[in-house]
């Protein structure tokens, strides 16, 4: 027999109030007026003897229902098959280690591998333990299958012995996919078990549950009802975090809108100096303090491979906590590696390497005669658009028809643009220029009934790309077209798909030709709004031929003087040479390739297997010629925001959480719960309630006839 | 004499005996002449009559159909001594038969029965409130004065009324006069609100008001410490003032007769005392008896009537006492005369 709420049984002191009331004489309840008590003393009221109980019945009656009542609210129940239950169960665990860079925090993992064969060593010796180590990816220390296979005699040294082999790593922190991979290694272990049902699975996570981790798998995880998650915290010595990224021209813009209010310094520049001359000079970082940090001053360094500083090329900055700046530091200085935040205590993330690179260059054709008004020409228009960029240095050449020059390679000129004057004897080498993988932008900028010089555009077309049936004729409409059902989607137009840059009504043709042709490689970007195609993708080989039915020059279209010209013509040159509008970015974790005979060496100038990115630093891909180009590999931006995570925002994915009190608090909770269901399934307070009742009712049966009786 | 015919069971001797009476002796008195005859009031009867005046006349009158009988009564006018006539006498007052006897001038002297001044002094504090019976002691007390006043004024005595409580509530001047007894009456008949006893400051303020000889009936339950008594009296006694106490006790008082253990309630200080009469009744009569004794000693050193009486007893003892008093009264002046005259040399 045990209770519930035993210390209610405290109340069985209680019994001895009706003892005592029985030995007290009742005070009179009588309050008689008289004329003065001068003449008397006070008596208290006196105890009777223990022999002058009169009411036995009475007094036992009392006692018994105090006694009832006081056992009844300390709930009673039997508690035979409680330990034998106990003992029934056996948890299957998977306990993830956080092996992240996050982790490489002082003494932060060291505490986290403590943690972890604490918990081990507390388990019950009949669970399964299985270990893992988390962070980008799962990857097991001591995986479930050898777990289960190993005696559980061994088991649990066998598990922290595992431990040991764990080891910090640079990559990102991804808890999803963690508790995904573990779930389903536990379930499907538990469908093969046939008594799956009574066994209990639970995932312990020793980690430093940081806010940048990854928790997106979670949202599209149906996370199964018997399957708890258990989190175990650790705590940094130090709290708080400064880190730093590196802006790229088209994040300046938005960046300084974001980080209003930022103070910009100088940096040792004339106030004079123009915006564009500060961005050839300085590189943009933005520095970030977590709330919780107690730093303020920091200084950026750039450091060389050596890890010492270069001098004069360092910045200094003050950043609140809780607050971001956008600091110009000198541009990347020659034999720099790296610039570092200097000042910041919580040093993992405080290194950003930086390569530079030099630019590509290219050479932009354009075939076309010299036309008696440039307003005519197509070539007018194309010679001075802005090709060039930091990365990239763009020539232009203009090459007269039936040049019998050689065609350069695509790799040497990605586009070549060509007028309607281009003759049967350029095809040839046009044709194998995109074949080779060229852009061929061929503009029929000229209808067929003014030509007088020229291929015949259906033959081209056919000798080109080798479409034969195609039908090309003047269209003969209302005095001009419009464009209409342009591929927003495609890399030609996708920066002029936002709404402000859309409207293409006030480019007019004053002209265009209708090509009507079957070809499946062809892909149409627009049309004319008489639904004849106006720009068309078709491919061959391994270059694609960009075919505009109208020209651009003010006597066919309103297309070269529009904003949409530039954008346009940018962009298909981009596309042709394969550029991305961002500056390449590596981080760890990321996955390289590289070509036959191209090696990749790491920071350390060994030569990578494994083509995953697993640490940052300045890598070299090295080519055929043994011709070096650095690139660096940094950390992800996530892995700095080191706040805490919010175990709320895992449970709101669904993630079934345990208990997560302390073990010792858990196995006191768990009797505790057991012992209510016990007791409620037994129900014996009610029987001694039902006594209680039963007492009283005879007491008050007996007082009555007592009372009569006097 | 004529209370001790057998219409009056009160001994004979009981008169003569002495000017005090205990409550104890008066209860075994009406208890034996109760046994015997039922001629005396039943104060149960009494009390039921709402009318004070019909109370009073009530008493009286049936106390006077004893008292006609009496040889005492009807000397209104009561030789006193011969003087020999002196210049400056009035001439009226010579007797001229003894003048034609001895040939000397002498005047005749007379008592003035008539020209009595008495002054009754009720206690309306909140302890004459209690009552075991069917009344209280204040309508006991009030019964009892009101009957006194009816009695004197058929003598033809000039009556005057002090009620009290913590301090004088009435005074009325003692007066012979028509509608004396009636404001005597209705003053009686107010109800009192009284809440302590202060026994001091009333008598005080009686002896500084009243400056002529007077009896002084106080009648009160005297539930104050005897010797706060004494001051007060023996001013009023070295004004020459007679002076009779007459205390006014429920029988529950004096036996403790409470019933079962209660919480009893002061009625006047509110104090509250668990009592068990059981086993307070011997402390509680013995104290009782010692301020009982205290009162009734302190009344004989200063020449004081004393009467007890319990609220059951009839209100015709305390007219046989006041009677026993004037008789006793005239008596001793008599003796204290004759004394005088004879130290006084012959006539």
């Amino acid at each position: 027999m045990s209770f519930l709420t035993p210390f209610y049984g405290l109340a069985a002191l209680a019994i001895a109030l009706p003892i005592i009331f029985h030995l007290v004489r009742q005070r009179p309840k009588l309050r008689r007026e008289f004329s003065s008590l001068m003449f008397l003393d006070a008596v208290p009221p006196k105890l009777a003897q223990k022999s002058r109980i009169e009411n036995w019945l009475l007094l036992l009656l009392r006692m018994a229902a105090i006694g009832l009542l006081v056992a009844a609210f300390s709930r009673p129940y039997w508690n035979l098959a409680q330990e034998a239950e106990s003992q029934g169960t056996q948890v299957r665990r998977i306990l993830l280690i956080d092996t992240s860079a996050s982790m490489r925090r002082s003494g932060v993992f060291d505490r986290a591998v403590e943690k972890a064969k604490e918990f081990i060593q507390q388990g019950n010796g009949k669970d399964v333990v299985a270990v893992y180590a988390f962070d980008k990816t799962l990857a097991p220390l001591f995986s479930l299958d050898v777990a289960l296979a190993t005696s559980p005699v061994d088991r649990k040294q066998a598990a922290i012995r595992a431990l040991d082999n764990a080891k910090t790593t640079w990559f990102g922190t991804d808890l999803g996919n963690a508790l995904v991979t573990a779930s389903d290694l536990l379930l499907a272990d538990t469908d093969a078990t046939e008594d799956s049902a009574l066994e209990a699975n639970e995932i312990v996570v020793v980690s430093d549950l940081q806010n940048g981790t990854s928790l997106d798998k979670l949202s599209s995880y149906n996370w199964p009802r018997n399957c708890k998650v258990r989190f175990e915290r650790i705590e940094a010595n130090k709290t708080g975090n400064a880190y730093f990224r590196f802006l790229n021209d088209t994040e300046e813009s938005s960046e300084t809108e974001s980080t209003a209010g930022a103070k910009v310094p100088k940096g040792g520049t004339s106030s004079t100096a123009s915006t564009a001359e500060q961005n050839a000079l300085f590189q943009r970082v933005r520095v970030s303090n977590d709330a919780k940090a107690s730093e303020s001053k920091f200084k950026l360094a750039w450091l060389d491979s050596d890890g010492n500083a270069i001098p004069d090329a360092g910045t200094q900055c003050n950043v609140p906590a809780g607050e971001s700046l956008v600091v110009r530091v000198p541009i990347h200085p020659k034999g720099a590696s790296c610039l570092e935040l200097q000042g910041d205590s919580v040093d993992f993330d405080n290194r950003m390497y930086a390569t530079k690179r030099e630019p590509d260059t290219s050479k932009l054709i354009c075939v076309d005669a010299d036309e008696t008004t440039k307003e005519a020409s197509l070539s007018y228009f194309v010679q001075n658009l802005p090709f060039s960029s930091d990365t990239r240095s763009v020539t232009y050449e203009t090459r007269k028809p039936a040049d019998p020059a050689m065609w350069p390679s695509p790799a040497s000129s990605p586009l070549v643009i060509a007028s309607h004057r281009i003759e049967e004897q350029d095809l040839a080498g046009l044709s194998e220029y995109v074949e080779q993988g060229g852009n061929l932008l061929w503009v029929w900028d000229c209808g067929l009934d003014g030509r007088t010089s020229g291929v015949d555009y259906a033959r081209g077309l056919e000798v080109l790309v080798g479409i034969g049936d195609a039908k090309v004729t003047e269209s003969r409409g209302k005095d001009y077209a419009m464009w209409q059902r342009i591929d927003f989607r495609h890399p030609l137009f996708v920066e002029l798909a936002d709404s402000r840059f859309n409207d293409f009504t006030k480019v007019r043709f004053w002209s265009h030709r209708v090509v009507e042709m079957n070809e499946s490689n062809s892909q149409i970007l627009s049309r004319f709004d008489d639904g004849s195609p106006a720009f068309i993708a078709i491919s061959k080989g391994s270059g694609v031929l960009w075919l505009m039915t109208a020209g651009w020059q003010p006597t066919q279209s309103q297309l070269a003087l529009s904003s949409k010209f530039v954008p346009i013509l940018s962009g298909l040159f981009r596309v042709a040479a394969k550029d991305s509008t961002a500056i390449p970015k590596f981080t760890v974790g990321d996955q390289i390739k590289w070509d036959v005979g191209e090696k990749v060496l790491d920071p350390h100038d060994i030569e990578i297997v494994d083509p995953i990115l697993a640490e940052p630093g300045v890598y070299h891909r090295v080519d055929a010629l043994g011709e070096k180009s650095p690139f660096a590999v940094n950390l992800i931006d996530a892995e700095s925001n080191l706040a805490s995570l919010d175990l709320e925002s895992i449970e709101r994915l669904g993630v079934n959480l345990s208990d997560q009190r302390p073990a010792v608090v858990q196995v006191s909770a768990q009797r505790q719960l057991r012992a209510v269901e016990l007791e409620s399934q037994q129900g014996w307070w009610r029987w001694l309630v039902m006594g209680v009742l039963g007492a009283v009712s005879l007491e008050s049966v007996f007082c009555l006839l007592g009372v009569r009786t006097k | 004499m004529p209370l001790g015919s057998p219409s009056n069971p009160v001994p004979k001797n009981s008169a003569s005996a002495t000017s005090t009476s205990s409550t104890s002796e008066r209860s075994r008195v009406v208890v034996d002449g109760r046994s015997q005859s039922d001629s005396w009031i039943d104060m149960s009867a009494l009390m039921r009559i709402k009318d004070m005046p019909l109370r009073a006349k009530s008493v009286v009158d049936g106390f006077h159909n004893g008292l006609h009988r009496s040889p005492l009564h009807g000397f209104s006018v009561e030789f006193s001594e011969y003087r020999p006539f002196s210049v400056g006498d009035d001439p009226r007052t010579i007797d001229w038969k003894l003048f034609a006897r001895s040939d000397r001038f002498y005047v005749k002297k007379f008592e003035d029965e008539t020209n009595r001044r008495c002054y009754l002094v009720i206690d309306q504090s909140k302890s004459m409130n209690y009552g075991s019976v069917s009344y209280t002691k204040m309508e006991y007390a009030r019964t009892l004065a009101a009957t006194l006043a009816y009695y004197l004024t058929l003598q033809r005595d000039a009556v005057g009324l002090l009620t009290f409580e913590a301090a004088v509530t009435e005074f009325l001047t003692a007066r012979f006069r028509t509608g004396q007894l009636k404001r005597i009456m209705s003053l009686l008949a107010k109800q009192p609100n009284g809440t302590a006893t202060d026994l001091q400051q009333p008598l005080f303020h009686l002896a500084e008001m009243v400056r002529q000889r007077s009896l002084i009936i106080v009648i009160s339950d005297f539930l104050v410490p005897a010797a706060t008594l004494e001051q007060p009296l023996s001013f009023l006694r070295a004004r020459n003032h007679e002076i009779m106490l007459m205390r006014v006790v429920d029988p529950a008082e004096v036996a403790l007769q409470v019933g079962d253990a209660a919480m009893l309630v002061d009625l006047e200080s509110g104090r509250e005392l668990h009592v068990d009469p059981e086993a307070a009744r011997i402390s509680y009569q013995a104290k009782y008896a010692e301020h009982e004794n205290a009162l009734r000693e302190m009344a004989g050193r200063m020449g004081i009537s004393w009467t007890s009486l319990t609220t059951t007893d009839s209100i015709e003892f305390a007219l046989f006492d006041l009677l026993h008093r004037q008789q006793n009264g005239q008596k001793e002046a008599g003796r204290t005369r004759g004394a005088e005259q004879v130290v006084g040399g012959k006539p």
